[in-house]
């Protein structure tokens, strides 16, 4: 080795370190919120520590905002939220699993088809919204919230003001759906499984979806977060079937596996061969509840930094027909999912 | 030179470089697999 090559490892482990020390404050950040949250919610009967997070996280963002020096550590909640998914494949009972599979896929199948048509059908013709804007909406709703917004606006070559008008909606319904859903799942008489599947194929985004399920039971907690990652692992057929639609092009088609294969969450991987191992009994019961408290840790600062991306203020910019779009599709799809669920599980 | 290539390998300091540099070119998908399999290896192997 040279002594360049001795220099450009030492650069390496510098910017390494460097990168770390940037994170640490904003992460820093996430932990005393969450630790908070924990702390209030054990002396307050009645209250969900994963939600009080969520509204401190929130509460910051929207009163002293994040400052800059914790920024890039408060980034990190979607790699930390998908971290905790991976670990939270050593919780999934893969037989139980595989004995509802063929229907929770059918189910999850159904519903984005109808919510994509749903909202493709109403957005133009009802609310008078630009085709490329019902899109989004109908992606963004049906699919995997504002992922599959931004994916399939790349897909259609929509512009930057419709994609930011979507966005901003869907948060909004994010925010609401992560209120709403938890007081529904006391009110109404459904078990752990059946709260779980039926937040898993209503809710938009995957850091809600998965904060209601937890919040209600540890049961509806992993029973939303696989029904919404079936749900996610839809977008691959959903930008194909737009690419189509948009280019009206045969070759479009021809790369139809390779977007179906790119629309994979890349993190299912992990969660699959988490609970592979898991389910062959390769880990011993101390590890697996110590796994488990470990995902709980990273959803809790993950739920955390959902709350610190809530501005209520962007949220105000957004149109009336793009949450009148989505409001129609929200109870439209919950309602039959509900029945759905009620009849099927 | 190349010998303190070698002792930087038994010392596990290029390993950790290398790992460094495929992080940085890994989305955040793979990055979440990675920390995954990491964690849980790491509590495999401390745990009883």
């Amino acid at each position: 080795m040279s002594a360049g090559a001795d220099t450009d490892a030492t650069d390496a482990t510098d910017a390494g370190v460097g990168r770390l020390a940037r994170l640490a404050p904003g992460v820093g950040l996430l932990v005393a919120l969450a630790a908070a949250a924990t702390l209030v919610a054990g002396v307050v009967p009645g209250v969900n520590a994963l939600l009080l997070g969520v509204f401190f996280g929130a509460a910051v963002a929207n009163t002293v905002g994040v400052p800059d020096w914790a920024r890039p550590g408060v980034d990190t909640q979607k790699l930390l939220l998908e971290t905790g998914i991976v670990l939270l494949g050593a919780r999934i009972a893969v037989d139980e699993l595989v004995a509802s599979g063929p229907v929770l896929v059918a189910l999850v199948v159904v519903t984005v088809a109808a919510g994509v048509l749903l909202v493709e059908a109403v957005a133009g013709r009802v609310f008078g919204l630009a085709d490329k804007t019902g899109s989004l909406l109908a992606a963004g709703a049906s699919v995997c919230g504002v992922s599959a917004a931004t994916a399939i606006a790349g897909t259609i070559d929509a512009d930057g003001e419709s994609l930011a008008h979507v966005v901003a909606a869907v948060l909004l319904f994010d925010a609401l759906t992560l209120a709403v859903f938890p007081i529904a799942g006391d009110l109404l008489p459904l078990s752990g499984r059946q709260f779980g599947i039926w937040a898993g194929l209503s809710m938009f985004s995957t850091g809600p979806v998965t904060a209601a399920g937890f919040a209600h039971s540890d049961v509806a907690g992993r029973w939303a977060t696989v029904t919404k990652l079936a749900r996610n692992s839809m977008l691959g057929f959903v930008a194909v079937a737009y690419a189509v639609r948009y280019a009206g092009r045969a070759e479009e088609a021809a790369t139809g596996l390779r977007a179906v294969f790119d629309g994979v969450p890349r993190f299912l991987v992990g969660f699959v061969a988490v609970a592979a191992v898991a389910n062959l009994g390769l880990l011993s019961d101390p590890t697996l509840a110590t796994v488990g408290t470990a995902s709980d840790a990273l959803f809790a600062l993950a739920f955390v930094g959902l709350g610190l991306d809530v501005r209520l203020d962007a949220m105000r910019e957004t149109g009336a027909a793009p949450l009148a779009v989505l409001g129609v599709q929200l109870l439209t799809v919950s309602a039959l999912a509900l029945a759905a669920v009620l009849v099927l599980f | 030179m190349r010998d303190s290539s070698l002792m930087r390998d038994a010392l596990g300091a290029t390993a950790v470089e290398r790992a460094y540099g495929l992080w940085c070119t890994l989305e955040r998908g793979w990055r979440a697999t990675a920390l995954g399999l990491v964690v849980v290896t790491v509590l495999a192997a401390l745990g009883p």
